[in-house]
Order: structure tokens, then sequence, then C-alpha cells
């Protein structure tokens, strides 16, 4: 039996980076995906690649219909929600100083609102139907550590664990896992910049285990809270970066221990 | 499977959790070390595990002792070649409170849940290094972050253990070698059996986790081995709570949150 037979899960932003690799893996390992994302074409071209086992739907994180249309899209199709993944996520980068409300809006809506009102509409799915559940955030070592100039971003990826965590809490007698993964670099769409050889090296050499993550370092970590491999794992973040939030000592100039 | 062809090393192999990773480490296609101060159950952890179709050595140890940490290394890979990972889970539990706490308790404990972390650590990762590919885990507690009172050393050893596996990763993982936490909630084994042989502590015990329950060995080893597995490759110096969500639970224990009477109970449905 593989390991997610049965299942079915609802990932937003599941058509590009680590939401595509979440989505391919579940499915070759026995589940059922429903793909949400803005991009139709990238979500629709991926659906069709995976075949029977997925389906791509076109949603906006930030309204409460739409959410509640991914939960009825996936009963409709699968039967079921078993789990739901948020990775949905916009960048704006900025000093805080000059951000505009706009920006700061859009991040925290997409990123922290979305997720509350997607994981909202399958817990009460869950629950209502009386079915156990898993559910993983995608937050970032910027949720661990004052990402600068990344605008509304680490305060959005800070506050994705404490609901991960949260939310963990308050369904847990319902049966419902929540957990948040932190990534550190990791090469998607999203961080082009490390296309450029330049900074991809300086970052892998920031990095303990000197090198930048790739999409399936972390869909490997979603798919273990996903699984029942970890059913007493609840409201904890797990770090996936290869070491990097726990490296900061690692830049202090002019330790001559000897 | 996970572990194929892997050897694995496990202090603190005979009972308990440490049990349960031998056991579920073989599963998975590992070969297996189990490293206890006691050889007898160290002996039915290996029958456990040839059942499961694994190979098993004893070596029966004091995990305080760097000499038996060297000879640990030395039994493992004369028997199987290398070694792949290490988890560490000898522990001894002394409690008290602060003020009462003896000097000699606190070395034993720290000795063997800290120094003894670091030594096996250390020998095994001499091996693992040279190679350059290896995984280091150790087992940590919701008291290695939560302040456990009255258990003595214990929350001091725990915490001193999640500060290592972060130093192991970050000085190791450069070198191939990743170092990582588990903080189990808690879990029933030898080591607590008569505790939780009182239903009265059974169910308060259970009752304070979020998810109602208290976890079982085989729960940890599920993460021991994920740790020590390829598919946790960028997984390194991070602390992996398997605690039923307890360790994030405090603000459910503050009486009179009456919310200005809107009444409220999440547990009901």
């Amino acid at each position: 039996m593989a390991r997610f037979d049965g299942k079915v899960l609802v990932i937003t932003g599941g058509a590009r980076g680590i939401g595509e690799t979440t989505s391919e893996m579940f499915a070759n390992q026995g589940g059922s995906v429903i793909i949400c994302d803005t991009n139709v074409e990238l979500g629709q071209a991926l659906a069709d690649k995976i075949g029977t086992q997925a389906r791509f739907l076109e949603m906006d994180t930030t309204d409460p219909a739409s959410c509640q249309e991914a939960v009825d899209f996936a009963v409709a199709e699968f039967g079921s929600v078993d789990c739901v993944v948020n990775s949905a996520i916009r960048m704006a980068p900025g000093l805080l100083k000059d951000l505009s409300l706009e920006d700061w809006n859009t991040v925290i809506n997409v990123g922290l609102t979305g997720t509350f009102l997607m994981c909202q509409a399958a817990a009460n799915w869950m629950i209502d139907n009386n079915k156990p559940g898993a559910m993983v955030n995608l937050s970032s070592i910027g949720g661990v550590a004052p990402y600068g100039m990344s605008g509304a971003y680490s305060t959005v990826k800070g506050a994705l664990i404490m609901l991960s965590k949260h939310m963990g809490i308050e369904w847990a007698p319902k049966g419902i896992r929540v957990n948040a993964v932190m990534p550190g670099h990791t090469e998607t769409p999203l961080t082009s910049y490390l296309q450029d050889p330049e900074i991809k090296k300086g970052r892998s050499e920031v990095t303990p285990l000197q090198r930048v993550g790739q999409p399936v370092d972390i869909a490997n970590g979603i798919l273990f809270l996903l699984s029942d491999e970890a059913d007493y794992v609840t409201s904890t973040g797990l770090l996936i970066d290869g070491g990097l939030a726990a490296s900061v000592m690692n830049h202090l100039p002019g330790r001559k221990w000897d | 499977m996970m572990l194929t062809k892997k050897t694995i090393v496990v202090t603190g192999g005979a009972s308990g959790i440490g049990r349960a990773t031998c056991v579920l480490a073989a599963k998975e296609g590992a070969n297996v070390a189990i490293a206890d101060i006691n050889p007898d159950m160290a002996e039915e952890t290996k029958a456990l595990v040839e059942v499961q179709g694994g190979k098993a050595v004893v070596i029966e140890m004091d995990t305080s002792k760097a000499a038996d940490a060297t000879r640990m290394v030395q039994e493992t890979v004369a028997a199987f070649g290398t070694i792949d990972g290490i988890v560490c889970s000898a522990i001894k539990l002394k409690p008290a409170k602060l003020e009462e706490l003896a000097e000699e308790d606190w070395d034993m404990v720290i000795d063997i849940g800290l120094k003894g972390y670091f030594l096996c650590a250390q020998a095994a990762g001499k091996v693992m290094l040279e190679k350059g590919a290896g995984s280091v885990v150790f087992i940590s507690s919701v008291g290695g972050v939560q302040a456990y009172n009255g258990a003595g050393a214990y929350s001091i050893a725990k915490a001193g253990a999640i500060m290592l596996g972060n130093l192991v990763g970050v000085e190791w993982g450069g070198r191939g070698v990743r170092g990582n936490t588990v903080a189990p909630g808690q879990i029933p084994t030898p080591m607590t059996a008569a505790m939780f042989a009182d239903p009265e502590i059974a169910a308060g015990r259970a009752a304070v986790v979020p998810m109602g329950r208290v976890g079982e060995a085989e729960e940890i080893a599920e993460a021991c081995v994920w740790l020590l597995s390829d598919r946790s490759s960028y997984v390194n110096a991070a602390c992996l709570q398997v605690d039923g969500g307890q360790a994030e639970s405090k603000m459910m224990h503050t009486p009179g949150r009456n919310w200005g009477g809107k009444k409220m109970n999440y547990k009901a449905s």
C-alpha cells in the first residue's frame, strides 16, 4: 500500500516551486491532489502531467468563497479532504520605512489571511464529517529570523508558525494536525535570483550543509508531516534549511581559538 | 526501505524509544548496533531486530565513559564495516527538587544525558566525517524546551542536547554529517512505567496534551528513522517536536478565560 492511498490533498500555490514538487510527489505516493493556483496555464499543465489523480482549480486564497470552492471541488472530484498544504505567497520587497500599505496588504492577505481561510474551510469540512486530517503551512527561515528588506514577508512567515501552532492546539481534539515547515534558501521560481551563480554560491556558503535547498528537500518534509509517520506531531515547526537558522555564530570574524 | 544497508548505532537501545528505533531501523533495512548498559534487555532488542530480518550486535557499555564510546564504534565497525548514523537516547532520570538535588545525581544525569551524547556522537562522528556522510540524532524532550520542575538535571541535559545537536549540524554539516534533535512529549517507556501505572496520572497526563493522549515509542522512532534517512537530507541543526502539541500548550492552562462572556469549548463539538 502506498503512503497516501485514498488521501486527498488540497494545495495552494500548487503549480510552481515547492508546491509543484509536493503535488507530484503526493500523487506519486498514491494520493489525489487539487492543485490550487492563480496561474491557470502552469496549474492546468501540471494537472495534465500528473493525470487522473490531479485536478486544477484557479483560486484566490484571499477569498473565503474561493477557499470553500476548493474544499467542495475536492469532495466532488475525489470524495474527501484529508490533507492541506498552503504554499501560496507573494513577494513585495521593500524597506519598512518606505513600504506601501498596498504591498503590506498584498503579502499579508495572500500569505497569512489566505492560509487561515483555506485551513478554516478545510477544518470545518473535516470536523463536520468527523474525519481526521493533516495540514502543513509553508513558513520560512524568514519566519524565525527577520529578513531585512523583505517587506511584510518575515512578519507573515513568523505569524504562520504561530497560526499553525494555534490551529494545531484548537483542532487537536478533532484529530486534525497542523504544522509549519521553515525552508532555508530554496531554488524555486520565486527565488529566481538564485540563478545568478554568484548569489547561489554565496547563499550556499552561508548554509552549514554548503548548498541551497531544492523543492524536493522541502517536499520530503511536508510529506512526512502529512503522513501517518508523523501522527503524534502537531503544533510545531520543522526547519528544513541545511542548518542555516542555527548558524549565526558562523559569521563572527576573528575567532582565533588557537 | 529508507535505511537499506545502512549501519545505525542506538545508545540506550535496550528499551523504550531506543528499542523502538532499533526495531524500526531494522525494518527499514538497517544493521543495528544496540549500545546499552543493560545487556540482557539489549539481547531482547536484538531478538526483535532479527524478527524484522535485520542484523544486530549488542554492545554493553556506559555512554558516559570515553573509552566505552570508542569501543562502541570499534565493535560496530568490526561487525558491519562502517557507521552511517547514530541515535543517542541513553538517559537516567533522578528526580529531585533543585534545593535538594545532590551533586552526584546532577553529575550522573549530565554525564549520561549530555556528556554521553557528546562522547558517543564524537566517536561515531569521526567515522562518518572520514567518509563524508552521516546523520546524528539526539533524543531531547519536551523537557528540553520547557523547564521540567522536579526532574532534577533532566531538563538541563535535554536543553543541552538540542544545542549540541545544532552544534553538530553547524560544525559537521559542511562535511556531510547532519545533526538534529527529536523532542518527544510524554512517552510511556520502562523508565516511566511506574508513573504511568497509576491510572489517575496516566489520565491526567493524557489530558494535558492537545491531542488528548500520550505518545508511543514507535512514533518517536518514526521521526528518528526519518532524520537518519536521505528523505531529510536538507534537515540540519533542527529540533523536531513529537509531542502531540504539548510544548505549545501553555495557554491551554490559563484559567478564567471568559472572553467577555463568549462561551467557547473547542474540545466539544
